[in-house]
């Protein structure tokens, strides 16, 4: 099969003011296509505006929720009217919700389920018959997490989407295999990006009710900031997706300082079986 | 023998031969109410048992996700969380089961949409038994079943998981080359891609699955 990426053609990115997604908006760009940057937050969707400018109208920016599934049906004719066929779906919006599980609101698992699982699912509900029918080379990539790998002892409920999403990539790459379009998954470990500062930005929707400690989010978002700060930059993430649709990987990781941890939960089944 | 309360997911729920209360619910009922009922249910069971099948939608693209992932996932997270919570305030220590189809390790077996509900609630599973930690009094354990596996071993593995809270309890169609051949691409994709940059130190990684601590190996 045919890679899709090419001069002309167009990709979709969720989460992609921002990030991992602009990254990859970027490295779309670069490479020719028409992309479309969908995003929730007005104030990333700005400054993507402006980064992208030099692209002319080969980049659009659109508000989407995409736990809204009327938002996903209004971006299809978005992308049908203005360049009739998407060849690349990149969903990528995500939300880091930490924590203990345990101890958590309803509205914390509602709002990373709704964005981190749901958010897929409804991009690929929306847009996989219209990349079918069309009939030309596409392809649907995921964004997941090495957390849709392996668990931490403070991220189930990020982690239990996270694995599902890991679940429907390889599930989509089985089933279609042999059309005119295919699935990877990316798993990111640490990318310099934004995503544990999601929790000032929360809707309303999912508002817990439950009063924030300032200084406590104050010194978790700072921990994460530092962390992640170390990590790749979203731009060579973008490139790795590109390479990754262009050679039609199933798998997407950035670092392979992870193979340890993979090992590890491999290793776990492999003695319960008996095999260890 | 082990008393249960059982939340089934599923129309195809294999029988663990035991004493067993189901947990009746609303199809409707948020994560509040799922953890309000559990923790307001009298007597004490020996064991909180979420139960799921293997049979699903087949086709992907006349799916209501609702239905199929968002809404289970939400009733087994509610039910689970509401359990130890139930467990935390008796001051007691307990097993949560997860009784997963085999299919949730390998997922050629069943539907893509069967899929990824059950990978989501294996990611739920592990998670919840990395929070609980190693040296709670709470455990959890997961219950791979086949659809061939007869009552009396899948009983007699519910059983030994009580005894030895081990993390994962595999049914007999679960083999070592299917689980390297699962493994097999994920490793090459990694092993394929560069080191990033090296980060501060954040602890152990992934201390939930050390072989020390998962229990007995062998079933």
């Amino acid at each position: 099969m045919s890679h899709p990426v090419h001069p002309g053609n167009t990709a979709f990115v969720t989460g992609g003011a921002s990030g991992i997604g602009l990254g990859i908006a970027q490295a779309m760009l670069d490479a020719g296509l028409n992309v479309v940057v969908a995003d929730v937050r007005a104030d990333h969707l700005d400054r993507a505006r402006e980064a992208l400018a030099p692209a002319g109208e080969r980049a659009l920016c659109i508000r989407l929720n995409v736990g809204d599934r009327d938002d996903w049906r209004r971006s299809r004719e978005i992308v049908e009217e203005r360049w009739r066929k998407l060849h690349i779906l990149c969903l990528n919006a995500g939300v880091g919700v930490l924590g203990s599980m345990v101890e958590s609101e309803a509205a914390d698992w509602e709002w990373s389920t709704a964005v981190n699982l749901g958010g897929v699912l409804n991009g690929v509900e929306a847009f996989l018959p219209h990349m079918r029918g069309h009939g030309e080379p596409a392809h649907i990539i995921a964004t997941s997490s090495m957390g849709g790998l392996i668990v931490a002892n403070d991220g189930g409920i990020y982690s239990s989407a996270k694995y599902g999403v890991v679940a429907l990539m390889e599930g989509l790459r089985r089933d279609l295999a042999g059309t005119s379009v295919s699935a990877s998954v990316l798993c990111p470990a640490a990318v310099n990006t934004n995503i544990f500062d999601h929790e000032r930005m929360r809707p309303e929707a999912f508002n817990s009710g439950i009063t924030r400690d300032e200084d406590e989010l104050n010194r978790a978002e700072a921990l994460a900031r530092n962390i992640l700060s170390h990590g790749r930059s979203p731009r060579e993430v973008g490139a790795m997706v590109y390479e990754a649709l262009v050679a039609n990987a199933p798998y997407v990781f950035t670092d392979n300082g992870v193979r340890p941890t993979l090992v590890a939960r491999r290793d776990a089944l492999l003695a319960s079986a008996g095999a260890l | 023998m082990s008393r249960l309360l059982i939340m089934e997911l599923g129309s195809d729920i294999p029988s663990v031969g035991m004493k067993v209360d189901h947990f009746e619910f609303p199809r409707d009922a948020t994560i509040t109410q799922l953890r309000q009922q559990v923790q307001a249910l009298p007597g004490k069971p020996d064991g909180y048992l979420l139960a799921v099948g293997g049979r699903g939608h087949d086709s992907i693209e006349e799916v209501d996700w609702q239905h199929e992932v968002i809404r289970p996932l939400r009733h087994a997270f509610g039910f689970v969380t509401g359990a130890v919570r139930r467990l935390r305030e008796q001051g007691e220590g307990g097993l949560i089961i997860f009784l997963l189809p085999s299919a949730a390790l390998i997922p050629s077996r069943v539907s893509t949409v069967r899929s990824v509900l059950l990978r989501a609630l294996l990611g739920m599973a592990e998670a919840l038994r990395a929070e609980l930690g190693s040296a709670s009094a709470i455990n959890t354990s997961i219950v791979f079943h086949a659809s061939c596996e007869g009552e009396a071993e899948l009983g007699r593995r519910v059983s030994q998981v009580f005894k030895l809270a081990q993390m994962y309890s595999l049914s007999t169609d679960i083999d070592e080359q299917q689980l390297r051949e699962y493994f097999s691409p994920l490793l090459a994709a990694i092993d394929a891609t560069s080191a990033g940059p090296p980060l501060p130190d954040i602890g152990p990684m992934a201390v939930v699955y050390d072989l020390n601590s998962i229990g007995a190996a062998h079933t």
